[in-house]
């Protein structure tokens, strides 16, 4: 069954001598792999349809195993991202965790639209670091495992949020902050950044502009939460922590 | 196993290989069986003098017999120039192009976001060095042009240039024999970027 399917390239894998296996989160079937034929000589016109980040139009073949990409156009190369080391960083980041979240051949055009406007919100230059936190939120949505953001984790709704507990999954008041050992603090501007972030689609979202010392702080805590609850290596998570280094140099 | 013990160990042996599978393993076994005995052992001798003999240039990290290598010590060649390059078999690909004659450095590998490879997991810290002993005057950036020969040339550019040093990129753009009608819009555009006056 060949059809014509919607698709961002996530990864790339090298196949025998001039072939490419290509792992696209497409609209139409989630997430899927197919092979790309020639796709490594330097003469294929698959070799730039096929390149990370791509969001293009594929003729691919789909069946139970690994399916057959026949052509391709692109839609968006995404070529800012990848000729930005940065941006590369974070967009690898995303779409490993599409990758390591999501089951084969589950569709969900709500996440695909999040990682397209993502992608797309990092070439108009919008901070990469704030795009890659918000999706990542979306991503533990996915996951299942989303930290509790719209109240206190414990249930004390009237109570100012002052902290976030990794232990108890979720934010938690000043009365919970007090009681327990395990607690990052959390100051409401921070608080109304994480709330937004992790409920809030990209879509709505313009002109991002959040403090350095903020993301630093959200990032920690992402980490951690992660850590705790993600149980999956995410191989780019090196690669940023590598970049973030070479940014202080 | 139905074969008797010799050809079954070479069986495994040639199953080792990249891209030989059990049936092209057995093929390749039967073939060594009917050569003549002399080209046989020069066979055996010539794979274990590659592995026992080649080794990494200390300067450039091609490989090399000699260290160090043919190209490093060769007086002719222009040292100011340093071509940057992802593997081995692209100086070979460069030196079968004989336009270049400046030197080069092979970083084995590239940076790969994806899969958790960062610049210290690939022979930049030697290159830096170099540039700090040697009288270097331009890098070519002769990475792959895929993300992560792009992430590579934006890393080491990003680290060198300060130190003044002029740094290039290869050019991208359509193959030599190639169609314009078929070409996509990524190559087309990026072909379109690097012109030049005639």
């Amino acid at each position: 069954m060949i059809e014509k399917v919607q698709g961002i390239v996530l990864r790339t894998r090298d196949y025998g001598e001039t072939n490419k296996i290509i792992t696209l989160y497409t609209k139409e079937y989630g997430l899927i792999s197919a092979v790309a034929r020639g796709a490594k000589k330097t003469k294929s016109r698959m070799a730039a349809i096929t390149q990370p980040f791509i969001y293009g139009l594929f003729l691919t073949q789909i069946g139970k195993g690994l399916g057959t990409i026949h052509q391709g156009d692109i839609l968006n190369s995404m070529r800012g991202i990848r000729e930005d080391i940065i941006k590369t960083a974070y967009a690898s980041y995303m779409c490993e965790l599409v990758a390591k979240m999501v089951n084969e051949k589950e569709p969900n055009s709500a996440l695909f639209d999040e990682l397209n406007i993502s992608l797309e919100r990092m070439l108009d230059d919008e901070p990469p670091e704030a795009i890659s936190i918000m999706f990542e939120l979306k991503m533990y949505h996915i996951g299942g495992f989303a930290p509790v953001v719209h109240n206190c984790v414990n249930g004390h709704d009237d109570r100012p949020i002052t902290a976030f507990s990794v232990v108890d999954g979720g934010v938690v008041c000043d009365m919970c902050q007090s009681s327990s050992e395990y607690t990052i603090p959390l100051p409401a501007h921070a608080y109304k950044v994480l709330r937004q972030m992790s409920l809030t689609s990209i879509k709505r979202i313009r002109n991002i502009s959040i403090k350095h010392d903020t993301l630093k702080l959200l990032r920690h805590i992402l980490d951690q939460y992660y850590e705790r609850y993600g149980g999956m290596t995410i191989k780019s998570k090196r690669f940023l922590d590598q970049m973030h280094l070479l940014d202080h140099d | 196993m139905y074969y008797p013990e010799p050809i079954s160990k070479l069986v495994d042996s040639f199953t080792k290989l990249p891209g030989i599978g059990p049936k092209t393993a057995v093929r390749l076994a039967f073939f060594v069986l009917n050569m003549e005995e002399d080209d046989v052992l020069d066979f055996a001798k010539n794979l274990a003098n590659a592995k026992r003999e080649l080794t990494h240039c200390s300067v450039c990290g091609h490989i090399t017999d000699t260290d160090p290598c043919r190209i490093c010590d060769d007086r002719e060649r222009d040292g100011s120039i340093i071509c940057v390059v992802q593997d081995p078999k692209d100086v070979i690909a460069m030196e079968k192009m004989k336009d270049y004659q400046g030197k080069y450095h092979v970083l084995h590998g590239a940076i790969s976001p994806m899969d958790g490879i960062g610049p210290e997991d690939i022979n930049v810290p030697p290159l830096i060095e170099r540039l700090k002993d040697e009288e270097v005057k331009e890098l070519i950036l002769a990475t792959n042009p895929n993300v992560e020969g792009e992430a590579t040339a934006m890393y080491i550019s990003r680290l060198v240039k300060p130190s003044g040093i002029r740094i290039s990129r290869i050019a991208h753009g359509l193959p030599v024999g190639g169609d314009l009608e078929y070409a996509d819009e990524v190559t087309l555009s990026k072909a379109l970027e690097g012109r030049r006056d005639l």
